[in-house]
């Protein structure tokens, strides 16, 4: 009995040892050939064309156009010459070169010899004598990608991250009408449409969560400025690129669509949309259009140490901005006044705020600069001491003269201008010394700060002003720079 | 009886056991092994000329589709243009191969050259200095800002030639070393910071160059590439040019030795060199009979092709 247990168990080893089953029913080389092999059918199978999105990382987004065949060969078209002056014209002339797509530690696709995708790449950014090839940085180009690893292909879009940079792209199949505007030179015309486009917007605001935003849409880069619940000022940029539709569907320019979405509050964007009015985003079912509101929406910070330290006054920059009564009664009349002495011309007046050289303390610098018949020019300069008042407006206090015999000289000429930010009457006015010049009466005058109405044609810049707090008409305004 | 049976069945399972528990594992299908034979494309008409001007006859591989692998990882570079590979390696050949070919033989260059060229489109960007060439071990040279080449740029052409024979002079002194009395011509003038010299102070320390004075084997392959570059009349003109400086009293303070001398010294080793080691005729040996200078020299100024 025992003998036929150890028989059975015997026998039984013959049939323990099973065939393992492999968890794939081809080998990993086989495998990948196939994967490899699917990549090169796919790409050449556009038959128009592919749309090749890139996400640099000095320069902002590019789009190139490429057409793929079975042989390792692509052709490409691409936007670079719409913002650089590059030696072909490369959304116009078609350029061939040879790619490949390689196994490594994931399938990458190699664009193995010279086109147009390799321009932002390019680490001769500056080289005058051979080439600026594309204006950034020698050593590192725009930080840019040819070669890829394919993260995946999903509802025919490829979705490619750049070996070298980590660039994020996108490749998408092109519509037939896209192969004919690309091929008409669409990939710069529609740069062309959104410059021409967003240079009728001076200040282009979007209105999301009710609050206005600043908005500047550009064919390679957006950005949004606003200030947070902290006070502080934000930028935030994103890059973004256009679609064929200023082209395809005839409006005056194209769909934008972000890299990466642009957040604000609890409002996320990915693309913003146009129609015959004007770009806009959809919010709880209703368009909320990017409208010019003639002035930056954040908030004029103006003084010392401020985001905006210095105002330029000059009258025949600001025709249409700079109005009466200010024009004509003060400007112009001390424009005249100095013209009375000796036919001094005056050219602008410039507001500053710095740290008074003796005392440290913050003033605002006031000068006049005017030139004489034989063209010599000069500065005659004043200080205003101020204080900022609770309610945000700020009073000027006092003034002084800053110690030459410009303004020692000039000031008589000049009241009406030296006058309005802090009027002096003096008992004895001495035009050889400040000093034996004796002041009978001060009156400060307050002023607040704000942006003003930017409607001088062709001037792109920011304007601000002093609004008198007794006068709000008889504003002051000028280009503010920091 | 029954225990022999017993010993019949033991023996049937044994055997059973052996022959059938272990079964093989199917034969590796051969083909099937992806990138086997290396990376396969369709070939194109410069594979082609590739494979006839400098596969077969020299058994060198022209790699100038871009692998990232045969570079610096952390540079940034870019492909050359595919339609400049032809004219560049047009012009390897006639100002580098063809002439030691015809005069050290077929196979000098098959033994000595190196066995990869890797061509790169841009320069590539260091600190302060971009990088012309680099030669590994004899074996691979990589030339870089391919992207400038024209055919008829002869300063260009002169430029990137003097790569080629520079890299290839290590691969002749890695193989067989110059002899060391070269060392000892301008022993203490050697300097990692060779950048910070200037070429006229090259000249006074009585080298070809301003590289040339970061190494003694720098020194040789400089002294090598540049006269056949450039020429005799070019380095003569620096020979005289670095003694009229030594013998001028208003410029030469601090001068130990007459670098014009100097180079001529170097030259003397580098010529016997040439002759002895490699039996090359650096220069013309006889009226009529063209040297290894005045033929590099002749395909240089060749600008037709």
């Amino acid at each position: 009995m025992k003998k036929i247990v150890i028989c059975i168990i015997l026998i039984s080893f013959t049939l323990s040892c099973v065939k393992e089953e492999r968890a794939f029913d081809k080998s990993p080389d086989q495998r990948l050939i196939e994967v490899i092999d699917n990549y090169y059918s796919e790409l050449a199978s556009a038959e128009n064309g592919w749309l090749f999105t890139i996400n640099t990382k000095a320069g902002g987004a590019y789009r190139v156009w490429m057409k793929f065949d079975n042989n390792n060969r692509v052709l490409m078209l691409s936007d670079m010459d719409a913002t650089w002056n590059t030696t072909k014209q490369t959304s116009e002339e078609i350029s061939e070169s040879s790619y490949r797509i390689k196994a490594m530690q994931y399938p990458a696709l190699i664009f193995d010899t010279y086109n147009y995708i390799h321009l932002m790449a390019d680490p001769q950014g500056t080289d005058g004598s051979y080439g600026n090839i594309n204006g950034g940085v020698n050593g590192s180009g725009l930080i840019s990608d040819f070669e890829f690893g394919i993260d995946s292909l999903a509802n025919g879009t490829f979705y490619l991250k750049g070996r070298y940079n980590s660039c994020a792209a996108i490749m998408d199949k092109a519509t037939p009408q896209e192969e004919i505007a690309v091929k008409n030179g669409g990939l710069k015309s529609i740069h062309n449409s959104l410059t021409n486009y967003m240079n009728n917007l001076k200040y282009p605001v979007i209105e999301v969560n009710g609050k206005k935003i600043d908005i500047n849409i550009g064919g390679r880069e957006t950005s949004v400025t606003y200030i947070d619940d902290n006070d502080e000022l934000k930028t935030f940029k994103t890059s973004s690129y256009m679609d064929f539709s200023s082209i395809t569907s005839n409006l005056p320019s194209s769909n934008v669509f972000f890299f990466d979405p642009i957040v604000f509050e609890s409002t996320s964007f990915s693309n913003l949309k146009i129609d015959e009015t004007g770009y806009y985003l959809m919010t709880s079912g209703s368009k909320k259009y990017v409208v010019d509101n003639k002035k930056p929406s954040v908030p004029l910070r103006f003084g010392y140490n401020q985001d905006y330290s210095q105002m330029r006054i000059n009258s025949s920059e600001l025709s249409g901005t700079l109005v009466d009564p200010f024009l004509t009664n003060v400007y112009l009349a001390a424009k005249a006044g100095l013209y009375s002495n000796g036919k001094r011309n005056m050219q602008y007046a410039n507001i500053s705020f710095q740290l008074h050289p003796v005392s440290g303390l913050p003033v605002m610098v006031f000068t006049i600069r005017y030139n004489n018949t034989a063209g010599s020019n000069y500065t005659a300069t004043w200080r205003y001491q101020y204080q900022t008042n609770s309610d945000g407006t700020i009073t000027f206090t006092s003034r002084e003269q800053s110690g030459s015999s410009n303004e020692r000289g000039q000031e008589p000429y000049l009241r009406p201008i030296v006058d309005y930010f802090c009027k002096l009457t003096y008992s004895t006015y001495s035009s050889t010394s400040w000093s034996n010049s004796v002041i009978s009466s001060v009156t400060p005058v307050a002023f607040k700060t704000d942006w003003v109405e930017n409607n001088t044609v062709g001037l792109v810049a920011p304007l601000g002003g002093f609004f008198p707090v007794l006068e709000p008409e008889n504003i002051c305004c000028g280009k503010m720079s920091k | 009886m029954f225990k022999n049976i017993i010993h019949i069945t033991l023996l049937i399972t044994a055997t059973v056991f052996f022959t059938t528990s272990c079964s093989k594992d199917d034969v590796l299908e051969k083909g099937t092994i992806l990138n086997l034979g290396g990376e396969q494309w369709s070939p194109t008409s410069v594979d082609l000329w590739l494979t006839n001007n400098f596969v077969n006859p020299y058994n060198i591989e022209v790699k100038y589709k871009w692998d990232q692998f045969e570079l610096a990882l952390n540079k940034t570079l870019v492909p050359v243009y595919e339609d400049k590979v032809i004219q560049i390696m047009e012009k390897i050949k006639t100002t580098w191969i063809d002439p030691y070919e015809d005069l050290a033989g077929g196979t000098f260059i098959k033994k000595l050259s190196p066995k990869k060229f890797v061509l790169v489109g841009s320069p590539q960007y260091n600190n302060g200095s971009i990088t012309l060439g680099e030669a590994e071990g004899g074996r691979k040279i990589v030339i870089y800002r391919l992207n400038w080449f024209t055919s008829t740029d002869k300063e260009l052409t002169q430029s990137i030639m003097k790569t080629v024979h520079h890299e290839f002079g290590h691969t002749l002194h890695q193989t067989i070393l110059y002899p060391k009395e070269f060392i000892y011509i301008t022993p203490s003038a050697y300097t990692s910071s060779w950048n910070n010299v200037s070429d006229y102070d090259a000249l006074k320390l009585g080298f070809i160059s301003s590289y040339a004075c970061s190494s003694p084997d720098e020194d040789f392959v400089e002294m090598l590439s540049r006269i056949l570059v450039y020429g005799k009349e070019a380095f003569d003109a620096r020979v005289a040019e670095a003694t009229q400086i030594y013998n001028d009293p208003t410029l030469n303070a601090g001068m130990l030795y007459d670098p014009g001398l100097a180079m001529r010294n170097k030259e003397t080793i580098l010529v016997n060199y040439m002759k002895q080691v490699w039996n090359i005729d650096f220069y013309d040996p006889s009226p009529g009979v063209k040297g290894l200078v005045s033929q590099v020299q002749e395909a240089i100024n060749n600008n037709q092709q």
